[in-house]
C-alpha cells in the first residue's frame, strides 16, 4: 500500500469533513486551466474579497465626520500598526478589481460570451462593473482630501445634467441637502454597505448561471479532444485557485512596496485645486473638458452625458442588439474594430486628461485624437474584410516538431536544471534592478546616465529569459506548444 | 514529489512564523517595517504558489515557472532592501 503524504492527508481529512469531491461545483475544461483569461471573473472577485477584508480593517478607524474624515485616515497612515499596509492593500486591490473587471469585458466581448444561453449573465457582469465603477466613485471621496472633493463635485455638475426627474433623484441620492456631512454619509453608506451588498446578490446570480451553463465555450477551432475532458473542482480548480490567489495577493503588496500611496491635501471650504478625478475615470474626465463641449455649455454636458448613457445602455444589452453572434470573431472585423477603438480611445483620452491637467483639451487636438486612431483601425478592418490584409497562420505547427537533434531535455538533469534557473534567475533580477533605476532617474532622484543604463539593463536581460526559455523549449521540443499557448491567449484560429 | 512539497510547506510555516513573530515585536507603525511585512508576506505567498504548483504539477512541471517564482522571489527581497531599507 502507497503511504500517503502529509498534504494527501490533510486533504482527505478535509474531502471527510467538507465533500470538496462531492462538490456541486463545476468541473471545468482542461484547456481552460491553461489559460488565464478564463479566469478574469475569477480574479475581480479574488481583488473584491481582498479589497473587501482591508476595508472591513480600516473601518474600525475611519470616521465619517468632515471634520475628522482626513484625520482619522491621517492616523490610521501613522499611528494604527500596519495601517499605512492595509490602506494600500485595499487601494491596489480597488484599482486591480477595476482594470481586471474592464479586461474581462473586453475579453468577453471579443469572444462574444454573450451568446445564447449566456444573455443575461453577461447584463449582469455589465451590472455588476457599473457597481465597481460606482464603488470606485464613492470610495474616493472618503479620506476627504481637496483632489477627491473637486473631482466628485464634477461627477455631481454631471447628474446635474442629467434630464429630469432623473438629474434630481440622482442628485438628492448621493448628496441629500448638499451639506457636506450628508454627501460624505452617502458616500460612506454607498460604499461600505449598499455597493458591496449589491455586487455579492449579483455575484451569487452571475456564480448561479455560471454553474449552470459552464465555461463559454472557445472560439479557437484548434482545441485537441483531450484537452476538452473535463477536470474536477477538487482538487484541479481549487489548487489552480490557490495559486491564482498567491500571487494575486503577492502582487498587491509587491506594488505597496514598490509605489506606497500618500496622503494628500485636506478639503476645506476655499481651497482651489484641480478638480483630477481617479485614472479609470480620467477618460470622461478628458472628453468632458474638451474645449467645443465647454463652448457648448450646458448642451455640450448634455449631449456628453446622453453619448456615455447610450453607449452603456447598447453595452448592456448587446446580446440582443448583436444578430450575427453566432459567428466567428474572425468573420466580423468591423465587431473586433470597435472593440479595439474603445481600448485606443480610452488610453488616448486617459493621456490627455492627464497631460493636460488644470486646462482645457484644444478641438483640434481632441478631433485629431479621435479621427486619426478611428481611420486606421476601421480602414484595417474593411482591408482584412476585402482579403487584402491576412490573419497570420497558425505557425505552431510549424515548429512543432522542431527540436535539436539527439538532445535530451535537461529537465531530469539536475545540474543543467539548476543552471538555467540561476540564469533566469539572474536576468530577472537585472530586470528588477533596471526597472528600479528607470524609475529613480524618471523621479530625478539619480541622473539621465542612469536612466540610460536602465534601458540597457532591462534589454539585455529581456534578450536573457527570452534566449533561456528558447534554449530549453528547443531541447525539450517545447517550442510549438508555447506558440500554441500564446495563440490561444489572443484567441487567433 | 509529494514529500518534498511537504518538507518546502514545512519550512515555510516555521520561517512565516518567525518571521511573523519578528515583525510583530518590531515597532510596525514605522514605514520600513511595513516594507518588511509586505515583502516577507509577498514572497512567502510565492514560495506557497511554487509549492501548489509543483504538488498540481506532478512530475510535469514546467522548469521556468518555478525559476520565475524564485526570481520574483528575489525581486521582492531586493525591492524591500531598496525601498525600506536594512532593517
Amino acid at each position: 500500500m502507497q503511504c500517503k503524504s502529509l498534504i494527501e492527508r490533510f486533504a482527505d481529512w478535509l474531502d471527510e469533513n467538507f465533500g470538496f469531491t462531492k462538490t456541486i461545483l463545476r468541473p471545468a475544461p482542461e484547456y481552460s486551466l491553461r489559460n488565464p483569461s478564463y479566469w478574469l471573473g475569477a480574479i475581480a472577485v479574488i481583488a473584491f474579497f481582498t479589497a473587501g477584508i482591508a476595508g472591513i480593517i480600516l473601518l474600525q478607524y475611519y470616521e465619517p465626520n468632515p471634520d475628522t474624515a482626513w484625520e482619522s485616515v491621517s492616523r490610521i497612515v501613522v499611528e494604527v500598526p500596519f495601517g499605512n499596509l492595509i490602506r494600500n492593500i485595499h487601494i491596489y486591490s480597488a484599482f486591480s478589481m477595476i482594470f481586471v473587471t474592464f479586461l474581462h469585458f473586453m475579453r468577453n466581448y471579443f469572444v462574444i460570451a454573450y451568446r445564447r444561453p449566456r444573455e443575461l449573465m453577461w447584463i449582469v457582469g455589465m451590472l455588476m462593473g457599473l457597481a465597481t465603477l460606482m464603488m470606485g466613485f464613492t470610495g474616493y471621496l472618503l479620506p476627504w482630501y481637496a483632489l477627491s472633493y473637486a473631482a466628485v463635485g464634477f461627477g455631481i455638475t454631471i447628474i446635474k445634467h442629467l434630464p429630469q426627474p432623473l438629474s434630481g433623484f440622482l442628485e438628492y441620492l448621493v448628496s441629500g441637502y448638499g451639506t457636506d456631512a450628508e454627501l460624505l454619509r452617502r458616500f460612506f453608506t454607498f460604499h461600505t454597505v449598499l455597493l458591496p451588498a449589491l455586487i455579492i446578490i449579483l455575484l451569487a446570480v452571475k456564480l448561479h448561471i455560471f454553474e449552470v451553463h459552464g465555461i463559454t465555450e472557445p472560439v479557437s477551432r484548434n482545441i485537441p479532444e483531450e484537452e476538452k475532458k473535463l477536470v474536477p473542482w477538487f482538487p484541479n480548480i481549487f489548487l489552480y485557485f490557490v495559486i491564482l490567489i498567491c500571487v494575486y495577493v503577492a502582487s498587491i503588496l509587491t506594488a505597496s512596496i514598490i509605489y506606497p500611496f500618500g496622503i494628500h491635501e485636506k478639503y476645506t471650504p476655499g481651497v482651489v485645486t484641480i478638480p483630477m478625478p481617479e485614472w479609470y475615470f480620467m477618460w470622461t474626465y478628458a472628453i468632458a473638458k474638451t474645449e467645443f463641449i465647454e463652448v457648448l455649455g450646458s448642451t455640450g454636458f448634455s449631449i456628453f452625458i446622453s453619448t456615455i448613457i447610450v453607449i452603456t445602455l447598447i453595452f448592456i444589452f448587446l446580446p440582443f442588439i448583436d444578430k450575427w453572434k453566432d459567428k466567428h470573431p474572425s468573420e466580423r472585423p468591423f465587431f473586433i474594430a470597435v472593440g479595439v477603438w474603445i481600448i485606443v480611445q480610452i488610453g488616448l483620452m486617459t493621456y490627455l486628461a492627464w497631460v493636460t491637467a488644470g486646462s482645457y483639451i484644444p478641438t483640434e487636438t481632441a478631433i485629431l485624437s479621435i479621427i486619426i486612431p478611428t481611420i486606421i483601425i476601421f480602414l484595417a478592418a474593411y482591408l482584412y474584410r476585402l482579403k487584402l490584409i491576412k490573419p497570420p497562420e497558425l505557425v505552431w505547427e510549424k515548429f512543432s516538431k522542431l527540436r535539436i537533434a539527439n538532445q535530451q531535455s535537461s529537465l531530469f538533469n539536475r545540474k543543467k536544471y539548476i543552471w538555467t534557473s540561476i540564469r533566469f534567475l539572474l536576468s530577472l533580477m537585472c530586470a528588477g534592478l533596471s526597472f528600479r533605476i528607470i524609475y529613480g532617474s524618471l523621479t530625478q532622484s539619480i541622473g539621465f546616465g542612469w536612466f540610460i543604463l536602465g534601458i540597457a539593463l532591462l534589454i539585455l536581460s529581456s534578450i536573457e529569459s527570452f534566449k533561456t526559455i528558447y534554449i530549453q523549449d528547443l531541447k525539450m521540443g517545447n517550442i510549438g506548444r508555447r506558440l500554441k499557448f500564446f495563440e490561444r491567449w489572443f484567441m487567433v484560429g | 514529489m509529494a514529500r518534498a512539497v511537504d518538507v518546502a510547506l514545512i519550512v515555510l510555516l516555521i520561517v512565516q512564523s518567525v518571521l511573523t513573530v519578528l515583525t510583530w515585536m518590531v515597532n510596525p507603525i514605522i514605514v520600513t517595517q511595513q516594507t518588511l511585512a509586505a515583502g516577507y508576506i509577498a514572497s512567502s505567498l510565492i514560495i506557497l504558489s511554487i509549492a501548489a504548483y509543483v504538488y498540481y504539477k506532478g512530475e510535469d512541471y514546467d522548469q521556468e515557472w518555478i525559476a520565475l517564482g524564485i526570481g520574483m522571489i528575489v525581486l521582492i527581497l531586493l525591492l524591500t532592501y531598496l525601498k525600506g531599507g536594512v532593517v
